[in-house]
Formats: structure tokens, sequence, C-alpha cells
């Protein structure tokens, strides 16, 4: 019995790490084993070398977004891929969004497979890193996924700190927040009411649009209090038509500790 | 007293300089430029023509999609022989990325088969900022009156990938080509993709 769980052990390890000179890419789960008929989690960990950095998938000026597609078996269904807050990289006129020395994209994988064995999935992904130069990347993952009868005790946790670190950095969707936007080019202010559950000790540091090349990134856009929330002073870029979709808006929170908290929310336009 | 209102000035002067003056519809911010050959170029020179502005920097992957499939040297041989100047643009600052001698850029132009009708040096990225240049490329398209007309993008595919080229939608063809027609630009300004600017 030992031995069956040292090999299941050495499959879920069996990641292909693909190394280049500014980011290694390797899949990682959060378990060693997955109880049949029970959705699971993968995460996509890219080591970015020091000073260089990735894109969100809003990248601001400059920058690719991140492009990762999953090749499931039959039986298996991607759910989402949950991407980080993001962190701002100003130089000179040009502001992006993104992710420097680490970063984990994590997959929710739907899962039906109701049998006991291995499967073998496939994961391309490509980025740009960036430094002074910029420098295109991607790598094919591939990763043995290990179903275990659901009587079985599966729910070792390999990368559990992992798993908890980034999905603590995925925003929350949330219907606590409430917002509204006053005019519909320069200036566009995006009003931001939330509820009290959020508490007085948060502090809103960051909003990110999702959509890219509608709002003028400025390195630090005005954000002013009130008591019953924010107001984010936005401009329309030039030559660009405030479109009647619903825009996302990522919003990231400080509390007291300094610790990170980050919701998304959807503003309905009205014009 | 006076100090302090020249400081007052000088401030002012750095920010009407840096700002970016360059809106569809208004007039193409004026420019006086030294090419990679020692030639200067003003924008008012062409005036009654129209221009090309493109935002260079060869060794962006982005960049390199265009000239590495030939795609950008296509379009500045068609344009030009149809009497549009192209300006390739690169506001490199001395010491950094894309900054390079004259000497290198004739060299990597003559290499590439570039044809623009100048590779114009903006060291100290003024002409960028007045004209709001965030990526390489970026593009601009100036009419006959010295009215920006277009400013964005190449084309609708932001990746490094050359395979993406065919089928994508041109932006500066579909601009030129309208204009040419003597019909309207139906794209005015799209969002440009690319490396970063580096000022």
């Amino acid at each position: 019995m030992r031995i069956i769980w040292k090999i299941f052990f050495l499959l879920v390890s069996f990641q292909i790490h693909c190394l280049f000179a500014q980011i290694s890419a390797r899949i990682v789960s959060e378990q060693q084993v997955i109880t049949a008929g029970e959705d699971f989690r993968l995460g996509v960990m890219l080591t970015i070398e020091e000073e260089w950095y990735t894109y969100w998938i809003n990248p601001g000026d400059a920058g690719m977004a991140p492009d990762i597609k999953i090749d499931l078996p039959v039986g298996f269904e991607l759910i989402d891929i949950q991407y980080p807050a993001p962190e701002k990289f100003e130089s000179d006129e040009v502001v992006s969004f993104g992710y420097k020395d680490s970063i984990m994209f994590v997959l929710r994988i739907k899962n039906k497979i109701t049998t006991a064995g291995t499967y073998p999935i496939t994961i391309d992904c490509s980025w740009l890193v960036c430094k002074e130069v910029c420098l295109p990347g991607n790598a094919s993952l591939t990763f043995n996924i290990v179903i275990g009868p659901k009587d079985s005790l599966n729910n070792i946790q390999v990368n559990k700190l992992l798993f908890e670190y980034y999905s603590s950095r995925v925003p929350l969707i949330t219907d606590e927040i409430e917002l509204s936007h006053t005019g519909t080019g320069k200036p566009f202010i995006l009003n931001i009411k939330f509820n009290k559950i959020f508490g007085s000790e948060l502090k809103l540091a960051e909003v990110y649009p999702f959509e890219n090349g509608i709002f003028r990134n400025i390195p630090s856009p005005k954000i002013s209090s009130g008591s019953e929330g924010y107001s984010v002073h936005f401009t329309l870029e030039e030559g660009i038509d405030l479109p009647s979709l619903p825009l996302k808006f990522l919003f990231v929170f400080y509390d007291s500790k300094n610790k990170l908290t980050s919701f998304e929310s959807t503003l309905n336009i009205k014009k | 007293m006076r100090t302090f209102l020249s400081a007052v000035f000088l401030l002012f002067l750095t920010t009407a300089i840096t700002a970016q003056d360059a809106k569809i519809g208004g007039k193409a911010p004026a420019f006086s430029l030294e090419d990679s050959q020692g030639k200067t170029h003003n924008l008012s020179d062409f005036n009654g023509k129209y221009v090309v502005l493109e935002w260079i920097n060869f060794d962006c992957p982005f960049v390199k999609k265009h000239y590495d499939s030939g795609n950008m040297q296509r379009l500045q041989k068609k344009f030009t022989e149809k009497g549009v100047i192209w300006l390739s643009v690169c506001s490199s600052k001395k010491g950094k990325q894309g900054n390079f001698t004259n000497e290198e850029i004739n060299s990597r132009s003559k290499k590439l088969s570039a044809a623009p009708t100048a590779y114009l040096v903006d060291e100290s990225g003024e002409v960028g900022k007045s004209y709001g240049a965030k990526t390489t490329p970026h593009m601009y398209v100036i009419n006959p009156e010295g009215t920006l007309v277009y400013m964005g993008a190449i084309d609708d595919k932001p990746t490094t990938d050359v395979e993406d080229i065919e089928g994508a939608t041109n932006y500066v063809t579909e601009a030129l080509n309208s204009l040419m027609n003597g019909k309207e630009v139906k794209t005015k300004s799209t969002k440009a993709y690319g490396c970063s600017v580096k000022y």
C-alpha cells in the first residue's frame, strides 16, 4: 500500500518545468490525489527572474496579457481561471499592470470522473516578460491528475500555502459594492458605495479596470473618500467613446495590518 | 521673487512641452527632428501630404513581428510609392534600450530592408510625449491639412505572433485607403499595443 502511495506521489510530482531565462513555469496541484467526482484546483506557477515582470489580463499601456489554454480529458471541465490582483508598474509616461517575483494563476476544474486512475492534461501558456526589453515566452506543460476512489483518504494538500496565498489575492466577486458613475468622459468619476461589511479598517488603495484601452492609465488616480465610500477620477483615452456594455473593475483594499483584500464588481453604464 | 516666478514659468513650460497635445481631429503637434542621416525634418515640410508616424524600437518583439515578417516594409513601400511620408520615430532616451547610434540604425534598417522616408531620432522624448506615444509600434496618420486622423495600434491582433498578421485588420492601411478614396476614416482611435517607449 505504501508503494502505491509513493507511486501516486511521484506521479503528482511529475511536473514538467519549462525553464526560460526570465520565467520558469510549472503546474502545481492543490492535492496529491483528487477524490472521484470532486472539483479541484490546479495552479500555473510562474517564477519570474528578479527585476523582470509579466502582465495581468489588462496589461495597461504596454505589454501583453498572459494566455492560458488547457486541454482536459473527457470528464473534466474548466470552470474558470483566476488571476490574482496585480500591482502597478510606472516607467516615465507608461503605466502597466502585472506581477513580479512569482505569480500563480488558479484553475478551477469540474471533475465528473468516477473511476480511479491517472489522467494526463496539457496546459499551454504564453506570456510577455519585460525589464528594459520585452521577451515573449511560452510553455507547454503536462501533468498527471491522479483520481482516487471516493472512500480513500485523498485530501492530502501538497501545496496548501501556495494556494492559500494566491487565492487570497484573487478578487472576490461581490454585490456588496455598489457602483455608479458621474460623467461620461472628462471627467469620469466612479462612485463606490460599499456595505458596512467592509468595516472601517479597509482602505481603498488601487482600482484597476478589467477592460484595456478605455481609461487613461495614470500612476495615481485621484481617490476621494466619503461617508458612504469612495470616488475615483478617471479620464477616457483620447478618441475613445464610453462603451454601453457593463465595465468590470478590480478594487484593492488594505487593512491596518497591510493585508491585501481585493474585490471585483461591475458598473452598468448610463449615458 | 524673480527666482520664484522663473521657477513657476519653467514648471509651466515643462508641463506644456511634455503634455500630450495630439488629439483626433486636432492639429498634429509640430516637431523638428534629425534623422539617422543627420538631416532635419519639420512636420511642416510635409504640408499637403499624408504623413504616417511609426514609433519604433528594433528589439521590441511586437516591432520584430512586423519587420521580421516584412509586413512593415511592405506597408512603407506601398504607401511611400503613393506619395505618403512615412516617418519611423525612436524616442528611446540615450542609454536606454532601443537607443542606437546613427550607424547602427542605418545598418539595421538596411539589413531589414526598411523603407520609411526617414528614421527620426527623438532622444529627448519630447515629440513622443507630445503625441502620447506609449508603445512600439504606436501609429499615427496625419492628413494633408496637418490634422491627426488616426492614432493607435497597427492592427487588431495584439500579439507577437507573425502568424496573426494574416487576417488582421490593419488600421493604418484602412485609414490611408479611406482617405485616398475621399472617405472618412472609420476607426479613428484604437488602443496601441507593444513594448513601452523607453523615455
